[in-house]
């Protein structure tokens, strides 16, 4: 019994190890396979350890753009804060000379207003004291100051309006009632009729308003318009009448070597001046009449 | 009668009906006689003269009218209710300048009361007839047509959504381009008014090419334009990044800086608003405006203004200097921590000015290390300790104080500033001063400072006495972070004494597992020393 057992265990050891044997090559292979892969999964770390380092160094947190990148900030910040300087020094002399401006014009129009404080020779007024040396600048605007008439202020002041324009509309320049009691004698026109014909803009006649070239310059035209239309250049002569088409001739009296003389066209006028009774030429004394023209503008 | 009597009489008629319009007229242009107008119910009788036969008696009426109706609001409801305002509106178009002017003053101090009345102004089909009138060639009867439009949109969105649906916007911005300036000026305001909303309307203002006519606008010498252009930009900006970018893309950028020093206050706050508004969205436009110069102008502006006027300015450092650590920094080293602590401790009027401060330096603060020290080294701490403790300081106040000293402390580890904050602080605040004290120590300890030790022993025994229950689970974690290692070169004193605390504090020392904590001492220190030292190893 005990030798089958043992030839039993002899043949299962045998098989046992040929069976593993084979399946021992399998195992080898993957048990090489995986330490290639770690070797070169460990590799791989290392390079992607050091791409990564080298990656965020340079282009996330790069320390050396960052500080540079600080530093010109603080130079570009200077000269940022030189610029604006310089603009707005020039900027604040405009403003200044704006605000100035404007308070000069308010004392001129209170010293307008005020101008009765002006000091005379028997009263020295409130802005020429005896005891400055000499009077204050106030003296020197009232002296200055002229009156200023309603109409104009009123016209002024719709120039310089940034009020409302609603309230620009039916308002009359306020007039100051007159000192004297009586009322003065006569039919006069109203006030506000004479101003608005004195302070009229003016209103060209024709003659004036079109110009001492005009004759020539619609002739210019009128000849720029015909060229501008005329297609064929060479004059279109009938065939018919062609001996008959001859050039004109002109007259001899209005011609001469050179072309034509000016007599018959542009005067009249005969040109010797030997047997005029004085010696000054003819000139025009008479002019047109201009009555017509001042229909409906006058007042008288 | 004859018929002479008959026009006579006629004629002195019409000249008291003139006479009746034009002194009401000129009563209702003064404020103090509102009352005494109302008394006499002179709307009634001028509401019928606004249909007069005579057409300059309309027009004054109407204006006479419109002047009392704009001085209050109880006139604007009784002529609303009174009807006349459609008769107004359809009879728009058909009479001359002065009749529209007028007429459009009656419902510009309608609308400007409030919105139920702007609304009713609209209901009645005002914008089409605004159209007309913005269509002739007058430009004191487009202002007049566009100063409605501005009243009925600043109220809300929908009446905005209203005036832009009737077609306004392309009118308003050939209005702009006019040479008159009281136009231009009533034209950039009215799409300030219409921007302000919401997004679709920015956008649908924007789309149209406004922006660089606006930034051409800019350098105007004219003072209230300026003012209105600014503040159209930055409602435009304020709403979307790429409404932001749009603005920036202008190139408003380094002029408007210019406009920080105008002599005019509410240019100067409007620019202000601006850059803040528009630095506010993404740390790419924050970057942008750095570029351009932002932060020298805005640290100046800081100093030289007074007031509400700097509240936006101080805004913007804070939003500049929140998105990113680089800009943060960035306004450091523009020195605008000195300006922003000046504006905290000088600013007496305005509390919320203060309040934005205090926010601004926590974000400033909050990056980094170095940069909570930079803020902790202008004696910052101990005055953001005081805000938040005094009674007197409103609640928003004490708030970002709190969150601004929170988010400071948590990067500070610089022992002079946190020295005075461990006297008088309240809890929350001990807590994370006392959590800084622990990272110090940590650090001291395994570097092996002896001679400093000394110092931060009484600190901490002071700071520990003061507190005696509460602390306990304070304490707890700043033992824990000592951690037991390695002292051979500290004084047994420091050991002792804070072995004395303990007990005093009966608090329950950490025996549960002394050898493992040992070995896991000795693992460290070999790791960091790189030698295994025999001698007595400190247990705490």
């Amino acid at each position: 019994m005990r030798y089958l057992h043992d030839a039993a265990t002899t043949i299962q050891r045998h098989w046992r190890g040929f069976f593993q044997r084979k399946s021992f090559h399998v195992l080898l292979r993957n048990a090489l396979h995986t330490r290639n892969m770690e070797f070169y999964n460990c590799k791989a770390f290392n390079i992607q350890k050091i791409w990564r380092g080298y990656y965020v160094r340079k282009y996330v947190h790069n320390y050396y753009a960052r500080k540079i990148y600080l530093e010109t900030l603080m130079v570009a910040n200077q000269i940022t804060r030189i610029q604006l300087k310089e603009i707005v020094g020039s900027k604040a002399c405009e403003w200044d000379r704006r605000f100035r401006e404007s308070d000069e014009q308010r004392m001129d129009r209170l010293a307008c207003r005020t101008h009765y404080l002006v000091s005379t020779r028997q009263i020295p007024g409130i802005y020429n004291s005896p005891f400055l040396k000499e009077p204050m600048d106030m003296e020197r605007r009232l002296i200055e100051a002229r009156p200023r008439i309603n109409a104009e202020r009123f016209l002024i002041s719709a120039r310089n309006s940034t009020r409302d324009w609603t309230e620009m509309s039916y308002q009359k320049p306020c007039s100051i009632p007159h000192i004297r009691a009586k009322k003065p004698q006569g039919p006069f026109l109203e006030q506000s009729q004479i101003w608005r014909h004195r302070l009229k803009p003016l209103e060209p006649t024709l003659r004036v308003a079109t110009s001492f070239t005009s004759a020539e310059e619609a002739a210019l035209e009128q000849k720029r318009e015909e060229w501008r239309t005329r297609v064929i250049d060479d004059a279109f002569l009938p065939f018919a009448n062609h001996r008959k088409n001859k050039k004109y001739e002109p007259l001899l009296q209005t011609s001469c070597a050179f072309g034509s003389i000016d007599y018959g066209t542009h005067h009249f006028r005969d040109t010797d001046t030997t047997k005029n009774i004085s010696k000054k030429p003819f000139k025009t004394i008479t002019r047109t009449i201009p009555l017509f023209e001042k229909f409906g503008k006058m007042y008288c | 009668m004859t018929q002479r009597q008959l026009l006579q009489v006629l004629e002195e008629y019409l000249k008291g009906r003139m006479h009746f319009v034009q002194t009401m007229s000129e009563l209702a242009s003064r404020g103090q006689n509102m009352k005494m107008l109302k008394n006499a119910n002179v709307m009634a009788l001028l509401q019928p003269l606004m249909l007069d036969v005579d057409p300059s008696v309309q027009q004054i009426a109407t204006q006479a009218l419109g002047r009392l109706v704009g001085h209050s609001e109880e006139m604007a409801k009784e002529l609303v209710q009174g009807e006349v305002l459609p008769q107004i509106v359809n009879s728009l178009p058909k009479h001359n300048n002065y009749y529209k002017k007028a007429a459009t003053l009656v419902l510009r101090s309608v609308a400007k009361h409030s919105a139920t009345l702007a609304k009713a102004v609209v209901d009645c089909g005002t914008l089409d007839s605004l159209m007309i009138c913005l269509d002739e060639f007058d430009p004191g009867v487009k202002e007049s047509a566009i100063w409605v439009l501005c009243h009925v949109a600043r109220h809300n969105e929908d009446l905005a959504q209203a005036v832009v649906d009737a077609g306004a916007v392309p009118f308003l911005v050939l209005s702009m381009q006019e040479p008159e300036i009281a136009l231009r000026r009533v034209a950039v305001s009215a799409l300030s008014d219409i921007s302000k909303h919401s997004m679709e309307l920015a956008h649908i203002v924007a789309e149209t090419g406004t922006i660089a006519i606006l930034a051409q606008m800019i350098l105007n010498p004219d003072t209230k334009l300026k003012r209105q252009v600014f503040s159209v930009l930055s409602q435009i900006g304020k709403h979307s990044v790429d409404l932001a970018e749009l603005v920036v893309e202008a190139e408003v950028f380094p002029t408007v800086f210019i406009c920080l020093q105008d002599p005019d206050e509410v240019v100067r706050k409007n620019v202000a608003i601006l850059v803040c508004e528009i630095a506010k969205h993404t740390s790419e436009l924050s970057q942008l405006i750095v570029n351009a110069g932002a932060l020298p102008a805005l640290v100046d502006f800081i100093g030289e203004n007074e007031g509400s006027v700097r509240l936006p300015a101080v805004m913007a450092l804070g939003y500049i200097a929140a998105h990113a650590e680089t800009l943060a920094t960035a306004v450091i080293m523009s020195l605008g921590i000195p300006q922003l602590t000046q504006v905290l401790s000088n600013e007496a009027e305005e509390n919320y000015v203060r309040a934005a401060t205090a926010w601004s330096l926590g974000q400033i603060g909050g990056h980094s290390s170095e940069h909570a020290v930079a803020v902790a080294g202008e004696n910052v701490l101990p005055k953001l300790l005081q805000i938040y403790t005094s009674p007197d300081s409103s609640d928003d106040f004490q708030n970002k104080a709190k969150n601004a000293l929170k988010n400071i402390l948590q990067k500070c580890v610089h022992l002079p500033a946190l020295e005075p904050l461990l006297r008088d602080s309240p809890q929350n605040i001990l807590k994370h001063v006392v959590i800084q004290y622990s990272k110090i120590l940590l650090s001291w300890v395994l570097g092996g400072l002896a001679g400093k030790d000394g110092e931060i022993q009484s600190h901490v025994l002071t700071s520990r006495t003061s507190f005696n229950d509460k602390c306990d689970i304070f304490n707890k974690e700043v033992i824990f972070s000592v951690p037991p290692s390695l002292l051979p070169k500290s004084p047994m004193s420091f050991q002792t004494s804070l072995r004395a605390l303990c007990l005093q504090n009966s608090l329950q020392l950490p025996v549960a597992n002394p050898q493992g904590a040992l070995i896991k001492a000795d693992a460290q220190n070999k790791r960091r020393r790189g030698e295994g030292k025999g001698g007595n190893r400190g247990f705490i």
